[in-house]
């Protein structure tokens, strides 16, 4: 096999033309400002078990990638998570805020590091997930909107709220 | 006869059907998934091209390619196809029921040129399943695929893409089915005919790591010439594909695994050429292809 060694150029030229890098929006201190301002956070342990990861699965139809969840409940009894899902190349960040009675109070995008779909960060998308509860059907094109374009994300989002919400209803049962 | 130059160009559905996925999971296979509306893509896509039965054969197949999102559904293509070619006494070389000699060639020229539509009817994150067509037409100058001789093509070729995800669509599975209808006429002496290009084409690739996926492709060509089968050919390799925010670089190596039985089998004397008889097709293909291709997204 012999070949032209300046063809391999090519392809790192174009690498190093190319612009980049991820884009971090919101740290997690930011975040909870936003979501749950002027509470105070403490940090919530959770491992979750075989059984309850298979409860959570049961109970939202999403799989359960991580045993670890980042949790803070706030004085008010309101919950705050910070989760990630897939996304076409990278995890998405994202951070959900609960309130005691299981209600969603908000939802914001902590990391996006995708191609296209970062139009989930756009606030009247994020506010369809305002009020939503466990049990809720959380499904694209029914009570959730898709965004055109950015289809992956969205169902990733989507889902990844659905499995917080059975989270927080098993740890919440559990106290 | 026809001299050596007017080498059939059935395998240029290869080049026309598969230089160019446009998508970053896979080297040769299409996903179902277009450009959202206003977002485009330049591309880089080399394929170097080696190993026939004898002799010493290298090609390289250059495209480069522009893609956009004309809604979040229909996508429009173009590219420029360049071809590379360098082969000392190759064999074999040659096109269907003609004599066969080896042949010393060393040719770098623009082959062609393509532009495509691309819709996407389901999307495989909410409907359960991909499925997109393409609409593909080419205009082609030289045969890239052999060796670079001197034609005037046009052929169209719609496409099928049917994409089905597992895993929290971190395992991808992909089916295309191309089929390119080529008009194809000889400058050289004032022929011309009529070729039907099948080629099926499947890839799996796994998510390994972020940004990473791995997986196999797999690519079944069949040419039908003037209404007879003509040749067909298997490939199967492995794929490994980085993917970031705004650019991605996939690597694919695929091996011909098994051919029809080479043209010139029926022509050579077998004492002179021993192996050609062999379970490849090697005339208008080769045994291995490397495809390196880099996108950029803006």
């Amino acid at each position: 096999m012999t070949f032209r060694m300046q063809w391999l150029l090519m392809p790192p030229a174009i690498i190093v033309a190319a612009p980049c890098c991820a884009t971090v929006y919101l740290t997690v201190e930011q975040a909870q400002a936003q979501l749950m301002p002027g509470h105070t956070m403490t940090p919530v342990a959770v491992t979750l078990s075989t059984a309850q990861v298979a409860q959570i699965e049961k109970a939202s139809g999403v799989r359960v990638r991580e045993r670890e969840v980042r949790a803070w409940r706030a004085d008010s009894d309101a919950m705050f998570f910070v989760d990630r899902v897939i996304g076409k190349h990278d995890f998405i960040t994202y951070a959900l805020a609960i309130n005691a009675a299981g209600a969603v109070t908000g939802l914001e995008i902590l990391e996006y590091r995708e191609t296209y779909g970062g139009q989930v960060r756009n606030p009247a998308w994020r506010a369809q997930f305002s009020g939503k509860r466990h049990g809720a059907a959380l499904k694209l094109d029914a009570d959730i909107r898709n965004l055109s374009g950015a289809t992956l994300s969205c169902r990733h989002v989507t889902d990844g709220v659905k499995r917080l919400l059975a989270t927080h209803a098993v740890i919440a049962a559990k106290r | 006869m026809r001299p050596h130059s007017l080498v059939p160009v059935a395998v240029l559905a290869l080049v026309a059907g598969t230089a160019d996925a446009g998508e970053n999971s896979f080297g040769y296979s299409y996903t179902s998934d277009t450009l959202p509306k206003g977002q485009s893509e330049a591309s880089v896509s080399l394929t170097h091209r080696w190993d026939k039965q004898l002799g010493s054969y290298n090609a390289n197949d250059l495209v480069l390619g522009y893609e956009t999102g004309l809604t979040d559904r229909l996508q429009a293509d173009i590219y420029v196809v360049g071809m590379d070619i360098r082969s000392h006494d190759a064999f074999p070389l040659s096109t269907e029921g003609e004599e066969v000699y080896p042949l010393d060639i060393d040719t770098r020229k623009v082959a062609g040129y393509k532009g495509s539509l691309k819709y996407n009817f389901l999307s495989p994150y909410k409907d359960g399943i991909g499925l997109a067509f393409v609409w593909e037409a080419a205009y082609w100058r030289y045969f890239p695929k052999v060796d670079g001789a001197r034609t005037e093509q046009y052929s169209f070729e719609p496409k099928l893409i049917v994409q089905k995800n597992f895993l929290d669509d971190t395992l991808i599975a992909v089916y295309n089915l191309a089929t390119e209808f080529e008009r194809r006429s000889f400058p050289e002496d004032g022929s011309s005919e009529s070729e039907v290009s099948i080629t099926h084409t499947a890839g799996l690739s796994y998510r390994v790591a972020p940004s990473w996926y791995a997986g196999l492709e797999a690519r079944h060509h069949m040419d039908v010439l003037d209404g007879v089968k003509n040749h067909n050919d298997f490939f199967l390799g492995p794929t490994l594909t980085y993917g970031s925010e705004r650019w991605y670089l996939s690597a694919t190596w695929l091996r011909q695994l098994s051919g029809s039985k080479a043209y010139s089998a029926y022509e050579v004397d077998p004492a002179v050429y021993p192996t050609a008889n062999s379970r490849y097709h090697l005339e208008e293909d080769v045994l291995n292809e490397l495809r390196v291709k880099v996108g950029v997204n803006f």
